[in-house]
């Protein structure tokens, strides 16, 4: 199973396609939840990604908007991409029947 | 102060990986950050990947073998400092020139020294072996941090119990004496056999996880 901020980056990554790298899905993230990551989380957590099987990491060209430095390019797998669905319908599962607008600042 | 703080991250991107550090050094260039905020960003992932590191087998090992060796250590350098004390004093503080035209005063000299080199050598030798065997033992990847954990260990006894001969005079030269010697036959040796151990893997194209 997944973990919450792994299937966010998958869903970064998802979403960026080809263009999937560090800074590009950090800044994703920073908009899907409205708060960017650290780069000491992203990085760790690609790490893992990356020794699940879920993702594939290579450098990347190097661009004069970065200094001259190469990206670190990100693919999802097959894998990555079940995992991802498999914690989605999770998640959809989960919260059917649950509205959180309605019970939001209610006490237990 | 932001020059400073991309300096000192810059500094800090070193204790990573080559492809790691361009990859983050892009992206923090890329996101437009402040020198302060590089440096927050540069000092968490170090601190994760360090963390990381211990979780393996490898630092805990060197750690046990470097306080060990420290511990042994501090027998061998205990009587090259009292001894080449001693020797210092009584050659410095009863120097005669009528003694120089002496042959014996001479065969003397040279068999003191002698053995004081010998000692001395043995203990610069325990020394870079034991900065080989921490360096071969701790994982390639958090090696610069783990290192400096396993020379600290390394030294820690020899510094703890710095052995003083009362022959030097005052305390302060006595305690500067003693770690002096122990930062040329002890530290750098330890530090060389360190690095020379990274030249070792290479060479036996050693790839640790």
């Amino acid at each position: 199973m997944l973990g919450e901020f792994e299937y966010l980056l998958l869903s970064a990554a998802a979403k960026l396609g080809e263009n999937a790298y560090g800074a590009a899905i950090r800044a994703e993230t920073g908009n899907a939840t409205g708060k960017v990551c650290s780069i000491g989380a992203l990085y760790t957590t690609l790490d893992r990604l990356e020794a699940k099987g879920l993702i594939e990491t290579w450098m990347g060209a190097a661009t004069a908007q970065r200094g001259g430095r190469p990206k670190r390019m990100v693919r999802i797998t097959g894998e990555g991409r079940k995992a991802a669905a498999g914690f989605y319908t999770a998640v959809m599962r989960a919260s059917r029947g649950v509205s959180w607008e309605t019970t939001a600042g209610v006490a237990p | 102060m932001s020059g400073l703080c991309w300096l000192l991250a810059d500094r800090v991107s070193l204790l990573l990986a080559t492809e790691e550090r361009d990859a983050v050094r892009g992206d923090l260039a890329e996101s437009g950050e402040s020198g302060r905020e590089a440096l927050g960003e540069l000092l968490g992932l170090v601190a994760r990947r360090q963390a990381a590191g211990w979780k393996n087998w490898r630092p805990w090992c060197a750690l046990l073998l470097a306080t060990g060796m420290g511990l042994k250590l501090v027998r061998q350098s205990a009587p090259l400092i009292h001894m080449s004390a001693t020797y210092a004093w009584m050659y410095l503080a009863n120097w005669r020139m009528a003694d120089a035209g002496n042959a014996g005063f001479w065969r003397l000299l040279l068999q003191e020294s002698a053995q004081i080199l010998l000692t001395g050598l043995l203990l610069t030798v325990s020394s870079l072996a034991a900065g080989v065997v921490i360096g071969m033992s701790v994982a390639q990847r958090n090696s610069a941090v783990s290192g400096a954990v396993c020379c600290v260990a390394l030294m820690a006894p020899n510094f703890a119990n710095v052995p003083q001969n009362p022959v030097l005079g005052p305390a302060i030269l006595r305690a500067l004496y003693a770690l002096l010697m122990l930062a040329a036959a002890v530290l750098l040796p330890a530090v060389c056999g360190f690095r020379l151990s990274s030249s070792l893997r290479t060479w036996f194209g050693h790839r640790l996880p």
